[in-house]
């Protein structure tokens, strides 16, 4: 498991060893795939098989979109990074973070670092309400937990951090 | 070391490209969205019996992994590998198949006059309760333009409907 940067020094990606790309290009790749796509709405039960796939085709484009405006014109990843959970108040240790664009079902999701460095650590399509509802979403949720062990295990806090701990703690 | 700087640490080396495959696929929205068209309408076919992707690359004479590049709506086609794609699926993909189509059929103007009758009855079974079902085929036996998302299946001759007297 290592993280590399796409737009350095505020998103970086983990890149985990049983795969060929980093999480960012390895979503955009299936995301962009149409069989994927229609495979996944059939394991899914959805009949509307063709606008399904052309639903997504055109998140993914949005997400495409947003990325390449954030990093050419250096706007800050807040505007696209929400809380995950959305009663979160203020900046937790290491808080797990959602991309969110309006009407849009596929999911990034990351961790912040610190202010405007967030990293990439995986991504769903938004299939259910609560992410424990499906397999794929739940299996983020694990991710996003090893992905903060994994950075609090390299000691990624620092003094200031001690105050964020406290407010995780309680 | 502040946060910052450990986190900068532990980031690897590794220079990539993701970026700039982003502003790619941002350059090359319009033939991809034309390649994930053609990948749909071609998996749509493979849908129907006796249709496979091995069957495909069989037919087109080319490997199968090559049929995988094609249903992923990535691949820049070539014009040969389209109209290869369009005659051994006999699926419309570029608008000569449209044209040589309808002008075997009949000029367009009787067809939408044609339309228009048949949007008539529609409307005056529907006001009936009754549910007309129009099946691909006795349109084109009756030369009218099919619509699916406009009629459900039964056969209902034009001779019938006059019948009718509604």
């Amino acid at each position: 498991m290592k993280i590399v940067y796409i737009f350095e020094p505020h998103l970086s990606a983990f890149h985990y060893v049983d795969q060929a790309e980093n999480e960012y290009e390895r979503l955009m790749s299936l995301w962009t795939n149409v069989e994927y796509l229609r495979n996944y709405a059939r394991e899914n039960g959805i009949t509307t098989i063709n606008s399904f796939v052309q639903k997504h085709l055109n998140d993914a484009e949005e997400i495409q979109d947003l990325l390449d405006e954030i990093c050419t014109k250096n706007h800050q990843l807040k505007n696209y990074f929400k809380h995950l959970h959305e009663t979160e108040i203020g900046d937790k240790l290491l808080s797990f973070q959602k991309g969110k664009i309006t009407n849009n079902s596929l999911r990034i999701y990351a961790i912040k670092i610190h202010e405007n460095c967030y990293v990439i650590t995986g991504g769903a399509i938004k299939m259910s309400q609560a992410m424990q509802n499906h397999p794929d979403t739940n299996n983020e949720l694990k991710k996003l937990e090893a992905a903060k062990a994994y950075l609090k295990e390299e000691g990624i806090v620092d003094d200031d951090s001690f105050y964020e701990l406290i407010n995780e703690l309680e | 070391m502040t946060k910052e700087e450990k986190f900068k640490a532990l980031v690897s080396n590794e220079k990539t490209d993701t970026l700039a495959k982003n502003k790619e696929r941002i350059k090359n929205r319009n033939r991809l969205r034309e390649s994930q068209a053609i990948a749909m309408k071609v998996l749509d076919k493979l849908d129907e019996p006796g249709w496979s992707q091995v069957r495909l690359a069989k037919e087109m004479k080319v490997s199968p992994q090559q049929i995988t590049k094609i249903v992923s709506g990535k691949e820049n086609l070539t014009l040969e590998t389209i109209v290869k794609l369009q005659e051994i699926l006999n699926i419309p993909i570029l608008a000569s198949y449209l044209e040589k189509h309808i002008e075997i059929r009949q000029p367009l103007v009787t067809i939408l006059e044609e339309l228009r009758i048949q949007r008539a009855y529609l409307h005056t079974f529907h006001k009936l309760r009754i549910v007309p079902q129009i099946t691909a085929k006795t349109c084109w036996q009756n030369n009218v333009l099919y619509n699916p998302k406009e009629v459900s299946y039964q056969n209902y001759e034009k001779e019938e409907i006059w019948h009718m007297n509604l």
